[in-house]
């Protein structure tokens, strides 16, 4: 039927759905409650005028300024860098930072056209120049882009008085050293921790 | 190891059927385009996810089919392991033991063959990037982790190249770092490699060919005077004005070259077509006995049609030069004088129109 066919389709063109979910996405959709459809099919088409980009940071908010930023009991020594808006609401679930975000919208690849001028890079040189902030930590991905972006930014700031540091990268917290792939492994290795000066 | 079986469905040209390979010797003889080749080229894609002939897999499935499907149980030291490679709607998977894999690199842990095949000749006297495909290979079945290097740096080039046509040269130097760390890395692997080869390709083609010739392999890298990450970034911030007039990355690993020399004179230019292939053949046994060295392991070994090429006391040298085996595929043609039933455990197949039998059967 074509109906069906057309949601199935649009369904699996979002991110992490195949044909099968997707199918089975849209006989469940069917069969419940109109109610529940309606309400749903009225959140997502409104989502894009209730949330935009922090004028400061870049995250997702439903006002100007996000809630992050607009918390002046945040340590003001710190900024984290990360991909995209998504990855500070992952950092901010953690419960173990406290400072401050910026937010790049991407990483440098130029084979996709992205260079320095299409992030928010100029933005971030902007705030840690007119900001307090002493340390700045650099959470991209540990990707060829992430780490291209991380580098880039350090050699920016290579002359400032702030600080950079990189996401540790390695074994998972519970994971067995024996399942690990060896280029994790290797990372973990030229990353280990010194435990003791002896 | 050993491939016990392989299952094979809508594969080329062959029959869908089970073959039975629990030998250690598998021969398989028929004329010229009945299939005989195909079977090599399914136990090197169960080995490696991909095909030795063909980068396309539209091309590995039967003509006016469009699915096809290998099913291999491979026996090694210790475990028994199924390996299912599918290629349906022009997607490739690959399963090992029923669990979908990612990357087809977890392959080359399970089972390793060897191909001896006509290609090979590329090696010794094709263009520098065949060359660098073979050295490559070798090196990825030797050390894990080269892989993924050659991968990182495939993938900085790449970028680097885009930055210098799009002409955004304020991340050059960031690229300029990443290249020199990955392709030293690289660089000294490949040093190493080519000093191992040399340690047993020269004798085995001395042996091999009895005609007191003794070639070797010389390694020319790009970064000809580089030995660490700051030499290497001298040089490519050296090469900036170049790269940016051809608008590529003219200097590093991607760009390394390799030479067969023979007192001190290019072996290959004044080498006979005959010495160039026996130059390929021992190339690959060397490849095959640095594998063993290194791991520990036997590879399968598949011989296709290259026997052909050499003089019975040749072929005699050559055999018993071979890396040890645990398994060997030979191709023969019908005429042709293979392995007598010898002490080998062996079976033989007669391969026609794709569909194959054992002899007995098809007398």
């Amino acid at each position: 039927m074509r109906s069906i066919d057309e949601l199935i389709r649009g369904l699996s063109r979002l991110p992490g759905v195949g044909n099968k979910s997707a199918s089975r996405i849209a006989y469940h959709l069917i069969q419940r409650d109109v109610r529940d459809n309606h309400l749903l099919g009225e959140l997502i088409s409104t989502i894009q005028d209730k949330i935009r980009l922090c004028d400061v940071c870049g995250s997702f908010t439903e006002g100007q300024i996000c809630d992050v930023c607009q918390d002046p009991h945040r340590d003001h020594t710190l900024i984290c860098v990360v991909e995209q808006p998504q990855d500070v609401f992952t950092i901010e679930a953690s419960g173990v930072y406290n400072g401050y975000y910026h937010v790049l919208h991407g990483a440098i690849s130029p084979l996709d056209g992205i260079g320095p001028d299409q992030l928010t890079i100029g933005q971030l040189i902007e705030r840690i120049t007119t900001g307090d902030f002493s340390e700045v930590i650099l959470a991209m991905n540990p990707t060829e882009e992430g780490d291209t972006t991380a580098m880039y930014i350090t050699h920016l700031l290579r002359s400032s008085r702030v600080t950079t540091s990189r996401l540790a990268s390695g074994l998972p917290v519970g994971g067995d050293l024996e399942y690990t792939d060896k280029v994790t492994l290797a990372r973990s290795l030229r990353g280990r921790i010194r435990m003791s000066d002896q | 190891m050993l491939i016990e079986s392989i299952q094979t469905y809508n594969f080329r040209n062959l029959t869908p059927s089970l073959v039975d390979t629990n030998h250690q010797h598998i021969t398989l003889t028929g004329d010229n385009g009945q299939g005989k080749s195909n079977l090599l080229e399914a136990v090197y894609i169960i080995c490696y996810g991909s095909s030795f002939r063909s980068r396309s897999h539209k091309q590995l499935i039967r003509f006016n089919e469009k699915e096809m499907s290998l099913i291999a149980q491979i026996r090694t030291q210790d475990r028994h392991h199924t390996v299912k490679l599918t290629i349906q709607d022009g997607k490739r998977r690959i399963y090992i033991d029923d669990t979908e894999i990612s990357d087809r690199k977890a392959l080359f842990s399970i089972c390793t063959s060897i191909i001896f095949s006509h290609e090979d000749m590329d090696f010794v006297q094709g263009a520098p990037a065949e060359q660098r495909r073979f050295f490559d290979q070798t090196n990825s079945l030797i050390n894990e982790r080269y892989i993924d290097d050659l991968r990182m740096m495939n993938m900085i080039v790449k970028q680097r190249n885009a930055v210098l046509r799009q002409k955004d040269h304020s991340i050059l130097a960031i690229y300029d770092q990443k290249l020199a760390e990955v392709g030293i890395q690289i660089q000294q692997q490949r040093e190493e490699t080519v000093r191992s080869f040399n340690e047993l390709f020269p004798d085995l083609f001395e042996t091999v060919s009895a005609d007191g010739i003794h070639p070797e392999i010389k390694y020319v890298p790009s970064w000809k005077q580089a030995s660490c990450v700051e030499d290497a970034i001298r040089i490519l911030q050296n090469s900036h004005e170049r790269d940016a007039k051809y608008e590529m990355t003219t200097t590093g690993p991607h760009r390394d070259k390799y030479q067969f020399i023979e007192h001190t004179r290019d072996f290959i230019e004044t080498a006979s077509t005959g010495q160039r292939r026996l130059a390929a053949l021992v190339l690959k046994s060397t490849q095959a006995l640095l594998y063993e060295q290194a791991t520990g392991n036997k590879p399968v070994l598949l011989l296709d049609d290259v026997l052909l090429e050499l003089d019975i006391k040749k072929r005699e040298r050559f055999l018993s030069s071979l890396a040890s085996y645990d398994q060997a595929f030979f191709t023969f043609l019908p005429d042709e004088s293979y392995f007598k039933k010898d002490s080998y455990d062996s079976i033989a197949y007669h391969v026609e129109r794709g569909s194959y039998s054992t002899h007995e059967e098809s007398c």
